[in-house]
């Protein structure tokens, strides 16, 4: 457990006041597309490691609703280029996001994703998708700069980039529903939910 | 031997059996109120209605979308129904998708009749922001806002449908019946009820997937125009998304065929490997023919409309010649009782087939470049729904209605041949005024039209007469639809 909270933090500073953080606000892709993601990724680490099984969350966090919902809105707050303009505007917003993507938004995923219903899971695939594809396409024809901080060139590149991504991720996970057998999964899930419940 | 014919449906718990049949009840409550929007159109061309282009352009939007969206409904209750015998489905994903649908049905209606929106059901780009007067920003958006969520309670019902399949076969790849089709596996196939329910999730979640896209941001366009859309680009997404939904209602509501004819034949319909093959191509071919509305299109890539036209030719066929075919031969000599489900289930074929031939004379793309803004495109898709799609549905709940003994009149009967000679004159009426170039989309006929118009609304009074018998006759006894278990 110290352990891990100990590469969280290094993991952390070396994201946000670090050279290498700083490096990744200089460009809006690299700010989008790399830091925000890793920001989310070391709560999600963290959160699968330490905090899974953590009784007072599972308590608070009933089938992974009140978990998904924040992860929902504050991931949606990030995304709005008014909340990046400020976050680099002002060193408190800067503390806000380097706190509130892996606390909020990275750690609640992990933590509650497995818990949600299927069918939510596969509705919050589906609108990440969608609202990938409408946000490259709103960057590709937004006559102005959404951030002030950065260029309209890069803009476009950022649109560009999520409209790739957003393709390669579809292609992705239809692959996925021919190429996996969901039968072994669900068993597999029983048995390590019967494993748990006996243990 | 119609009355011995049983409906059973193992697992199907008092809830489901509610909302099923809340869903079919409302289906035709609106089948009849859309056709007496539809007919009220002809009888406004015809100059014996006055209600003035305003109105007209208020219905036409009216019918476009509430048509599309209620054959999607009804078509999803034969889905559910059908495929919830071999795998787990939600009741409450039922509902939800039922009350999603209502609340988008509001939005739509007050954008139209309250709002005055009438920018047909296309609601093409930048049609939706120019109102000029007739209906504002708002009615736009209550209609882009009540699309979206009848899409979203849609998506959730696909979703299931997907968990479900996929819980039972394991991946989609399965539930297609590849393993039989390409690795000789020898499983049996999955029921054909699986098989098409596979395609059409596969087809309507990627087709609502890029309708949400299109409707958020022509909702943005609509508050901030200075975000200017691509309108090709906004198009070739309205007509992925609403091409897919209104094949998949088919392809869904021909479970009912499947399903129910063996029934009446006694003879077993069984998935072969040409059978799946035609599903899966159809797959493929449903999602890329789309561009075939956009052959006017000039700035269209010429790849797009040589595919467009290529896969008009090609698409209709696999599934239906494999359906055509298969039901005359568990038909051939088989002893089949016509009763007024049996009957509608033929029409629904000969329909389906006969739409295929002017979809395809539209689909050439020199002679989509005269005839596709002529009556000729209502009439090709009037052939599929009127004569196709509805009479599987209508046969769907007279199957319920007929079910284990109950018996319906010699009205039946005859409402049916008015359905019948009324829905043929009606669409024949179409392809004719296509075949003189009278322009669709029109409120006001020119004198030399209006002669084409009278005949096709006394053939649209028939038909609607036909459907009023069978919505009354569903309506009336939905109290003694009786579903054995065994």
């Amino acid at each position: 457990m110290s352990r891990s909270i100990l590469f969280f933090v290094l993991f952390l500073y070396l994201l946000s006041y670090s050279i290498i953080g700083q490096w990744f606000e200089v460009s809006m892709v690299r700010h989008v597309l790399i830091q925000i993601p890793c920001l989310v990724l070391a709560g999600y680490l963290f959160g699968r490691k330490s905090l899974i099984n953590n009784r007072f969350l599972i308590l608070i966090n009933d089938k992974g609703l009140a978990g998904i919902l924040m992860c929902i809105f504050i991931g949606g707050y990030w995304m709005l280029p008014r909340a990046l303009d400020a976050a680099l505007a002002g060193s408190n917003m800067a503390l806000v996001k380097y706190i509130s993507l892996p606390f909020f938004v990275g750690i609640p995923l992990a933590i509650s994703w497995q818990r949600i219903h299927p069918i939510a899971r596969a509705v919050i695939k589906i609108e990440f998708l969608t609202m990938l594809f409408r946000l490259g396409w709103l960057y590709l024809v937004s006559p102005n700069r959404l951030c002030n901080f950065y260029q309209l060139n890069e803009q476009i590149i950022l649109g560009k980039c999520f409209l790739i991504i957003a393709t390669s991720l579809s292609l992705y996970w239809i692959l996925q529903l021919f190429a996996e057998d969901y039968r072994e999964q669900e068993t597999l899930k029983k048995n390590n939910l019967y494993d748990q419940a006996s243990s | 031997m119609s009355s011995s014919i049983s409906v059973i449906h193992p697992n199907l718990s008092a809830g489901a059996r509610k909302t099923l049949l809340t869903y079919l009840a409302i289906s035709a409550v609106v089948f009849l109120l859309m056709m007496v929007f539809g007919a009220s159109m002809r009888y406004e061309q015809s100059e014996w209605l006055g209600m003035g282009p305003q109105y007209f352009y208020q219905i036409m939007t009216a019918h476009g979308i509430g048509m599309i969206g209620i054959v999607g409904l009804a078509a999803s209750a034969v889905m559910w129904f059908f495929l919830s015998r071999h795998v787990q489905l939600s009741t409450p994903i039922l509902v939800a998708n039922l009350v999603f649908f209502l609340i988008g049905v509001v939005l739509i209606l007050g954008a139209i009749f309250i709002g005055g929106f009438a920018a047909a059901w296309t609601f093409l780009y930048p049609l939706p922001a120019m109102g000029k007067g007739v209906w504002g920003n708002h009615a736009a958006a209550s209609y882009l806002v009540g699309l979206l969520l009848i899409g979203v309670g849609f998506l959730l019902l696909y979703l299931d449908t997907a968990r479900g399949i996929m819980k039972k076969y394991g991946n989609l790849g399965k539930a297609l019946g590849w393993p039989q089709l390409f690795f000789n596996s020898q499983d049996e196939a999955p029921p054909s009820a699986v098989i098409a329910s596979t395609m059409v999730l596969i087809v309507n979640i990627a087709g609502i997937a890029a309708g949400a896209v299109v409707l958020v941001l022509s909702l943005v366009n609509l508050y901030m125009p200075s975000y200017e859309l691509d309108p090709l680009l906004v198009k070739n997404l309205i007509y992925f998304f609403g091409h897919v939904f209104i094949n998949a209602a088919i392809y869904q509501a021909v479970i009912a065929v499947y399903e129910i004819l063996p029934l009446y034949t006694n003879r077993p319909w069984k998935p072969t490997k040409v059978f799946i093959l035609s599903w899966t191509l159809s797959t493929l071919m449903v999602m890329s023919v789309y561009p075939h509305h956009l052959l006017m299109d000039f700035a269209m890539p010429k790849w797009a409309l040589i595919m467009g036209q290529i896969i008009s030719y090609m698409s209709g066929f696999p599934v239906l010649v494999v359906t055509a075919i298969g039901a005359l031969t568990l038909i051939y000599r088989s002893g089949i009782k016509w009763d007024v489900t049996s009957r509608l289930l033929i029409l629904s074929m000969l329909g389906w087939a006969c739409g295929v031939i002017p979809a395809i004379v539209d689909g050439t793309i020199s002679v989509n470049n005269v005839m596709h803004n002529t009556l000729w495109v209502p009439g090709h898709f009037h052939i599929y729904l009127l004569l196709g799609l509805l009479p599987m549905l209508f046969g769907f709940m007279y199957y319920l209605v007929q079910s284990n003994g109950n018996k319906v009149g010699a009205v039946d009967d005859v409402a049916f041949w008015f359905y019948l000679v009324g829905g043929m004159g009606f669409v024949t009426m179409f392809l004719l005024s296509g075949k003189e170039s009278i322009p669709r989309r029109w409120a006001a006929h020119l004198s030399e039209w209006v002669p084409y118009d009278r005949i096709a609304s006394v053939f649209a009074t028939l038909v609607v007469i036909g459907a009023l018998v069978f919505a009354y006759r569903f309506l009336t006894r939905l109290s003694r639809i009786n579903i054995a278990t065994s």
